[in-house]
């Protein structure tokens, strides 16, 4: 790689800067239009009194970035090998994110019956053929509950068990293709300070995971989309900590010698660096779903590209943090009776205890940026 | 514990300082009992076992949900939000937090250190001890009343931090009671006054008028039983007095104190 190639590509990420900025005030005034806005009924937080002026913001402004990037791949970056299905999975994501902001607006609330319920419901129920369908259904209602369980508020969205099926399969995709097209080779994660003479993997720092590479891509794909989707709470904070995430993993790209993967990261900090422009308190839209989702599926498939799935605790650090804190403040309340933090995420935490948004995106930024500096130093070992 | 001498050999021995104040953080809390919702792997704040500070945060983020200003409510309506979010304390709830505060301030350590749970054997308990850790929820008016918890003692050496636990009252076996003895009155080292804090709901209390709420028993004959003595609570006395009116129907009335204080 050359320094042409760099060149190459900060026109790519220059590019996306310049298409996305273009045609953000049309998007906007899109949204606008068909009311796509957050609205009190549907998001609890805008109970807080500092997140009072978000109503009526826009959402969906992913997918500035979403199109953008799909766009300029298919006319700049288009590779069989290497970029068609980090796009699809992103673009199946979004999907899934789309229709989840859409049905939180225009969708009315779906029922989520419990299982007692259902049960009762198969001793008494008048209809036999009924019967016979809630038996055969029993299964699918217990793992709804199990999901409601968990903290899933059955609303009007997609409800957390659809999400983690259509999740799953993007996961499947991104296995498929690493798995049974892109070779042997594919199925080694590095693991950085391993390569060496004595090391215990070879001396190439790699370990051969085999057939686990598959459980292992879609837990990162899952897991990455759900905790951009999950830390895309405050203005200004997913889209400025994704823009360090894109640009260490396009740097990474450069250096293992994936132009096209380095090129599509490229255009992903250009376009996210619009999106952040327009996103910033107060933001004039929100990211929504659909570029959560997203960009979280891309930032997964991304590190199983790069072969950075060790390090992504690090590329993806705030967002980590923040679905930790998930599934902390989870396991507090159900098996210890009491919040671990006053909201999760995080970030609604040090809003309850008077931060202002300004202080807390920017700190997260900073802190996301360390991490991300370290993770990159990491996997360059 | 802490005793305050009057003129002609009076004196009025009440609760710790650190005791009192967790006293004074559950004024105007209602009164919650899980029994009849039967919430599981909840928080404790929302099963009637939430100590004052989970009660305040709670009550912050439902008042920030719906846009009320808690604060500048009179305190009718900050009882009656609470109420409708199913947030409140019950009997032995109010029992663990005010004894917690007195023990540690007696410096005998926490209850969650010194209590038994030998009732805490459910099926999730057996999972393992990682369970057992939700000592509150898991300390009823059984918990206290076991023999390695405490023991019974005279009326005579009635002092406050003391219980008087009312077992089986009522048609329902498991409907268990348990006042918390805050303040005693002394003469000539005689007690003549007996102060009480409980979390209760009286059938007349109706939907909002139940909770924390304080009454004394008068001590007429030191050497006759507490249901001999006079009990008044909200200006009742008698079987009008339904604390009265429990602890006479009540399968056994004991005054007991922790066996570490």
């Amino acid at each position: 790689m050359t320094v042409e190639f760099l060149i190459r590509l900060l026109g790519y990420a220059l590019l996306a800067c310049l298409i996305s900025a273009i045609w953000a005030p049309l998007l906007t005034t899109f949204l606008y239009r068909f009311k796509i806005t957050r609205r009190r009924d549907y998001d609890a937080t805008l109970s807080i009194e500092s997140r009072q002026g978000k109503e009526g913001t826009p959402i969906m402004g992913g997918l500035l970035v979403i199109i953008t990037v799909a766009i300029l791949t298919y006319f700049f970056n288009w590779s069989r090998a290497f970029t068609w299905v980090p796009i699809g999975v992103m673009l199946l994501s979004a999907l899934l994110g789309g229709f989840d902001d859409l049905l939180n607006i225009f969708g009315t609330p779906r029922r989520s019956r419990k299982v007692a319920h259902v049960w009762n419901l198969i001793k008494v129920h008048k209809n036999i053929p009924m019967r016979i369908w809630l038996v055969l259904t029993l299964p699918w209602t217990a793992f709804k509950r199990i999901s409601v369980w968990l903290g899933s508020h059955p609303g009007r969205g997609i409800h957390v068990h659809e999400k983690f099926i259509m999740q799953f399969v993007a996961g499947g995709i991104s296995a498929w293709w690493v798995y049974w097209k892109l070779g042997e080779h594919w199925r080694e994660i590095a693991i950085p300070f391993s390569s060496g003479g004595g090391s215990a993997f070879g001396g190439d720092g790699m370990m051969n995971i085999d057939f686990w590479i598959i459980p292992l891509i879609i837990f990162v794909v899952i897991a990455a989309a759900n905790s951009v989707n999950i830390a895309d709470g405050l203005d200004g904070l997913a889209g400025g900590a994704l823009i360090p995430t894109f640009g260490a993993m396009g740097v990474l790209a450069w250096v293992r010698g994936l132009p096209e993967i380095a090129i599509l990261n490229a255009m992903v900090v250009g376009a996210l660096i619009t999106y952040t422009y327009f996103n910033v308190k107060p933001a004039r839209f929100q990211m929504g779903d659909v570029g959560s989702l997203g960009l979280g599926a891309l930032m997964g498939i991304n590190a199983v590209v790069l072969n950075a799935i060790v390090v992504l605790p690090f590329l993806a650090f705030i967002f980590v943090i923040e679905t930790l804190t998930v599934i902390v403040q989870v396991i507090g309340r159900n098996f210890f009776g009491k919040r671990i933090f006053r909201m999760a995420p995080l970030h609604h935490h040090y809003e309850l205890i008077g931060w202002s948004e300004e202080k807390i995106v920017m700190r997260f930024w900073l802190v996301h940026l360390v991490a991300v500096i370290f993770g990159l130093w990491l996997a360059l070992h | 514990m802490a005793d305050e001498q009057l003129t002609d050999g009076k004196i009025i021995r009440t609760l710790s300082k650190e005791a009192l104040e967790i006293v004074k953080d559950y004024e105007n809390v209602p009164y919650y009992n899980n029994k009849h919702r039967q919430v599981r792997m909840a928080l404790r704040v929302l099963v009637g076992k939430g100590s004052p500070e989970e009660i305040a945060h709670e009550v912050l983020i439902y008042a920030l949900r719906e846009k009320v200003d808690f604060k500048n409510l009179t305190p009718e309506l900050q009882k009656k939000f609470l109420i409708e979010h199913n947030i409140g304390i019950d009997c032995s709830g109010l029992a663990y937090y005010i004894l917690d505060a007195e023990s540690t301030a007696r410096g005998k350590g926490t209850l969650a250190s010194q209590l038994n749970f030998p009732s805490a054997n459910g099926p999730f308990m057996r999972l393992g001890r990682f369970f057992r850790r939700r000592y509150v929820e898991n300390a009823g008016v059984r918990t206290f009343a076991y023999e390695t918890n405490s023991h019974e003692i005279p009326l005579l050496d009635i002092t406050p931090a003391d219980l008087i636990v009312i077992l089986e009252s009522g048609t329902n076996i498991s409907a268990n009671h348990v006042l918390i003895v805050t303040q005693v009155n002394l003469i000539q080292n005689m007690p003549t006054e007996i102060h009480y804090i409980h979390s209760i709901a009286w059938p007349v209390d109706g939907k909002f008028g139940h909770g924390v709420r304080e009454g004394r028993i008068a001590i007429k004959n030191i050497n006759k039983s507490l249901l001999d003595q006079t009990w008044i609570e909200n200006g009742k006395i008698g079987l009008e007095n339904f604390t009265y009116h429990k602890a006479s129907a009540a399968g056994s009335l004991s005054l007991r104190r922790l066996n570490w204080l």
